[in-house]
């Protein structure tokens, strides 16, 4: 069956991302076509930030995909959202690439916008609700400058501390430090509004 | 390696662990320490959440034209492999295993280093588990060197971390409470990767020992696990 050549039905649309991924890894060609749809701008982009080349993105958001869709089966909800899970294997794909090409492409201006939330926000469709990625978006923007760079080339880039502490030319423990009070700092800044 | 995690030391590490980024052997301490701790196991799991809640915050970028048809097309063309029941029970019990490798790349889809707590008990239920286990592994001198696992499910399996061992080809057993000395490998090259794991021929419980022989068939590590 051609999945690509297949019309989408719109009524996709409504459908929540546990039942487009169920679709996709049971083969539903308007599901998958859905799935894709609904992803590509989030996959592509994180895949984009972290690698910073448009071809070297463009291979790692399909294979993440396709991923998704041999794996769909395991994906558990408990654990977090459709898009949570996604985003981790494009960003590990990613990081896999970089390794690959032995390049660290660190934009600081991308980070600075992403920590000073001057930029679209993705799509709101995961398990947070909107409240919530607010908030988290809000603590980012908080941080001070140095925690949230060390937590953000971490968590998007990977970078160990020790990777960090030679890119910056910081001491490592100034770099762990920085990033326990940032991790920290946003778990209290969630913690205080679920109470 | 130092001796286990104080809780303090344990929430120093859990940032880094959660974030993926943390070394083999710190997330093999982290790991042992929230099998016995429901504090930090929390905490683990609330930080590893929250890194992955951060990759949701990057922004969306509008992939090349065709984008879409060709991941489709993709999937015509590599149609999924249909798994059997032993390989969905392999393929769990290696998720703990890939956590504890740094690499892992294989199946870090499936279950990232930040998700460790979550893995195993998504690992014991994936492969219908009865239990997973850790204890020290132990230098003649009595210095704790590495971690072993024992995972107690179809098929059970242990996995040890050894940091710097000699260089040479080790060979490893498992001895039983009744004396019983089971081979499991031989000519492992420990030093090269730092850990070894496999399937085991008898229960978890039902091994008192794990012996690491030298290549002069010396006692060169030993491993306990702690059943609690």
């Amino acid at each position: 069956m051609n999945l690509a050549a297949l019309p989408v039905r719109t009524t996709n649309v409504a459908l929540s991302d546990e039942s487009l991924l169920a679709g996709l890894g049971s083969n539903d060609p308007e599901a998958a076509a859905a799935f894709v749809r609904r992803f590509q701008g989030r996959v592509f982009g994180l895949a984009y930030t972290v690698l910073g080349d448009r071809d070297a993105a463009r291979d790692v958001a399909q294979e993440a995909f396709l991923r998704a869709w041999r794996h769909a089966a395991v994906f558990d909800p408990r654990r977090g959202s459709v898009a949570a899970w996604l985003l981790t294997i494009t960003r590990n794909l990613a990081l896999d690439a970089v390794r690959m090409r032995r390049t660290v492409p660190v934009d600081p201006c991308d980070l600075a916008r992403l920590q000073g939330g001057g930029i679209e926000p993705a799509s709101e469709r995961q398990i947070m609700t909107t409240g919530e990625l607010a908030r988290l978006r809000q603590a980012v923007a908080r941080l001070p400058e140095e925690q949230g760079r060390s937590l953000l080339l971490a968590a998007l880039h990977g970078l160990t501390a020790r990777e960090i502490s030679e890119l910056d030319g910081l001491p490592l423990g100034t770099v762990k430090t920085r990033i326990r009070a940032a991790t920290h700092k946003l778990r209290s800044a969630l913690e205080v509004h679920d109470e | 390696m130092s001796d286990r995690l104080h809780c303090a030391e344990a929430r120093d590490l859990t940032p880094e662990v959660a974030l993926g980024i943390a070394p083999a052997e710190d997330r093999a301490r982290l790991l042992w320490h929230v099998a016995g701790c429901a504090g930090c196991r929390e905490v683990l799991s609330e930080l590893s959440a929250l890194a992955d809640d951060l990759l949701t915050l990057t922004p969306e970028h509008e992939p090349p034209a065709g984008f879409e048809s060709q991941v489709l097309a993709q999937m015509v063309d590599r149609p999924p492999r249909r798994r059997r029941w032993r390989r969905v029970a392999l393929v769990a019990a290696a998720i703990v295993v890939a956590a504890l490798v740094s690499g892992g790349a294989v199946y870090r889809e499936q279950a990232p280093d930040r998700r460790l707590a979550d893995s195993v008990r998504a690992t014991l239920a994936t492969a219908h588990g009865q239990y997973f286990a850790s204890g020290p592994i132990s230098d003649p001198s009595g210095e704790q060197r590495g971690v072993i696992f024992g995972y107690q499910g179809k098929p059970a399996w242990i996995f040890m971390t050894v940091a710097d061992p000699p260089a040479g080809r080790y060979t490893i057993e498992a001895i039983t409470h009744t004396g019983e000395r089971h081979l499991l490998a031989e000519d492992v090259d420990l030093a090269a990767t730092g850990s070894w794991g496999g399937t085991i021929p008898v229960a978890v419980h039902e091994i008192s020992v794990v012996r690491v022989l030298d290549p002069a068939g010396q006692v060169a590590f030993t491993g306990q696990i702690v059943l609690r």
